[in-house]
């Protein structure tokens, strides 16, 4: 999974500096990552990523440390 | 300043990742600097927020900046006015027919019809609130109801068809005779997507999400084109090829029985039908020109003696029918029209012809037939899309007159004279209820979500709560909400501590959903009580501001606070009981439980 791709997702949607983004990255500490630019990051995830996302993970992943977890498992399913 | 063509190329591109699309649209904005902006309003039941995106594209496709205005959840009239104030142009109206009421489709077969009727009416009141306040704009879109889970009858005739159909014969009647109102079919839309790409349940039910990315970008495309760009163009002409545009073959080579146009073969049925499609927008006003390269004889053969020829000569109203390039054809074609180069649309299955064009008079609006010719049809109909515009044909205007009579004989009891009695018509009850353990954990709950409307944002855990429940110095209210059509449930808290003559607000939070009927008012009469009774002399409350709690800013200003003082935007407010006077809402009726 290239990570680096990943990461510059994450950052055009939440509009940070991609270097900003490490484990401690999360929705708690992230101002503008409410829930409705969640669902914005899931589907550009997905979009992506060509995959997709289950529904409990979708609503989980709300840290970086998860999303990469998550988008790992699913293009290693993939 | 004119959008860079790099920026241009990835919002054009109908499958460019949702995350470059943001970039590009915000680089794009910042490109186009104070060119044109456009101001929309969303006023929907479900959220829709991601649609805002796809508007920027179509904006700045257009040329322009689009400004987005979020509404409010399911609040049209506050939307319809507050709209009007942040200098909304065009404004959409979306009910989603399954969420008028809790899984509405589902509840439909067993529902009594005094209550479908019921909501009808109170649909029908809003909607003529909504209209009147939006009489100034230049657009108002309303999306008609469309059913998200398919029939399971095998005829398709169950309620929930009958009922959306009953409900889009109200936004019709109600709607008719008014210029700026654009319906939307929005279940086409689902449609032609399929429904598995156009929802995704995930965040339907988690965030009250419908619709797919997907079917968001279609719907934005729509509104973009039923108000022709945002008024950026206005096409009034369609220029057209001949050989292998309006039939197949070349008719100076394959000659009259030679080329294609048989409505029972292919592909000769293509041709054909794109005819028939053609000679309806001339019917509904399209001015029809030909741009060929062929012998003018030739052409006036197929016209007069093919069989299968559908348009006639007398719907072409000026032609160029010769070997002189198409460029020049075009501009003297738009001349003799009196008519601008950008109301031209040009037809043509040449792609070299197709790139001059494009080069040397970019304000036509070029297109071209498709390789694979099984598209062709669906290519005009977005040219129909392009010129119709949700415009008013002959056939829908005597049905505008239909509706219009219609509506007149409507009942006269969906009318309300004011937002006022439409509230009243509600029957909006408000229940307070004083620290009570069985609810610590929805308590604790809606703290942690609340963002918007809520004063000072302070979270409390479930512990939390019950210490403060079970502290005599301390007392948390919290507000059920109900009205005719059923219960919002534990939608409000006030947290209050007494210390002394003080009663101090500690946070008032409300979920959105039941915000702007009043009750967010109504509870404080009954508060002030509670707290004379308790000896107190004094309400203190703060407002304390966070990235998303801007809207209840004023607040306390609006409930009759006084304002002390302000520092960083923390606003801290205090007020005599006795001469606190909280605005009335006399049609929320308040009660105690408990």
């Amino acid at each position: 999974m290239d990570e680096t791709r990943l990461k510059q997702v994450v950052a055009d949607v939440l509009e940070v500096d991609p270097a900003a983004i490490g484990p401690d990255f999360s929705m708690d500490t992230v101002e503008q990552w409410d829930s409705l630019r969640h669902m914005t990051l899931v589907l550009s995830i997905e979009d992506e990523f060509g995959i997709t996302i289950p529904d409990e993970e979708a609503a989980d992943i709300t840290s970086w440390p998860l999303i990469r977890l998550v988008v790992e498992e699913q293009v290693g399913a993939g | 300043m004119a959008l860079p063509d790099e920026l241009k190329a990835v919002l054009a591109d109908r499958s460019a990742p949702l995350a470059q699309v943001m970039k590009a649209a915000s680089a794009g904005e910042r490109a186009l600097g104070e060119a044109g902006e456009v101001v929309i309003g969303l006023s929907a039941n479900v959220t829709i927020d991601l649609l805002g995106l796809f508007l920027r594209r179509e904006a700045l496709l257009a040329g322009l900046r689009a400004r987005i205005v979020p509404g409010n959840y399911d609040d049209p009239v506050g939307d319809a006015g507050h709209f009007a104030e942040a200098g909304v142009e065009h404004m959409l109206l979306l009910p989603f027919f399954d969420n008028l009421l809790p899984a509405f489709e589902a509840q439909l077969e067993s529902l009594d019809s005094a209550v479908v009727d019921a909501k009808e009416a109170e649909l029908r009141a809003r909607l003529r609130l909504v209209l009147e306040r939006t009489a100034d704009l230049k657009t108002l879109w309303i999306g008609l109801f469309h059913r998200r889970v398919p029939a399971s009858a095998p005829d398709s005739s169950d309620r929930v068809a009958a009922i959306v159909e009953r409900f889009n014969a109200m936004l019709c009647e109600e709607s008719a005779g008014r210029a700026n109102v654009r319906l939307i079919d929005v279940g086409g839309l689902v449609d032609r997507l399929g429904a598995r790409a156009a929802y995704d349940d995930r965040f339907y039910f988690r965030s009250k999400a419908p619709y797919s990315a997907a079917l968001l970008d279609s719907l934005a495309r729509r509104l973009a084109r039923s108000t022709r760009g945002f008024g950026t163009y206005f096409h009034k002409a369609l220029a057209l090829d001949c050989d292998n545009t309006l039939w197949g073959g070349i008719i100076g080579e394959d000659l009259l029985g030679g080329i294609k146009l048989n409505p029972f073969d292919y592909p000769g049925n293509i041709f054909w039908r794109v005819q028939q499609r053609l000679s309806g927008l001339e019917k509904s006003g399209l001015l029809l020109c030909l741009c060929t390269k062929n012998n003018p004889a030739d052409v006036e053969e197929v016209f007069r003696s093919h069989p299968d020829m559908v348009l006639k000569e007398s719907q072409i109203v000026a032609r160029r029918v010769n070997w002189t390039d198409k460029v020049s054809n075009l501009v003297e074609l738009a001349e003799e029209l009196n008519i601008g180069l950008d109301a031209m649309i040009f037809l043509d299955d040449n792609p070299v012809e197709a790139e001059a064009v494009r080069a040397r008079l970019p304000m036509v609006h070029m297109v071209q037939v498709p390789e694979a010719l099984v598209d062709y049809p669906a290519v005009v109909d977005d040219i129909a899309e392009l010129f119709l515009a949700g415009g008013v044909s002959e056939d829908s205007r005597s049905k505008t007159e239909q509706y219009r009579q219609r509506a007149a004989a409507a009942q006269e009891k969906a009318a309300f004279g004011s937002h006022e009695d439409y509230l009243a018509s509600l029957d909006l009850a408000v229940s307070l209820r004083v620290d009570s353990p069985s609810e610590i954990g929805r308590i604790s709950e809606l703290s942690m979500k609340s963002n918007q409307f809520n004063l000072t944002t302070r979270r409390y855990h479930e512990a939390e709560v019950r210490a403060l429940i079970e502290d005599p110095g301390s007392e948390i209210v919290t507000l059920t909400v109900g009205n005719k059509f059923g219960n919002a449930g534990l939608t409000g808290i006030i947290v209050l501590r007494y210390e002394g003559e003080v009663a101090r607000v500690e946070n008032f939070l409300m979920s959105c959903r039941v915000l702007g009927q009043g009750v967010e008012f109504a509870v404080w009469e009954e508060i002030a009580r509670r707290a004379s009774g308790r000896g107190c002399e004094r309400i203190e409350a703060d407002y304390l501001p966070t990235a998303k709690n801007g809207q209840a800013a004023d607040f306390y200003d609006r409930l009759g606070l006084a304002l002390q003082r302000e520092e960083d935007g923390a606003r801290h407010y205090a007020q005599a009981l006795e001469d606190f006077r909280p605005p009335s809402s006399p049609w929320v009726k308040v009660d105690y439980d408990g």
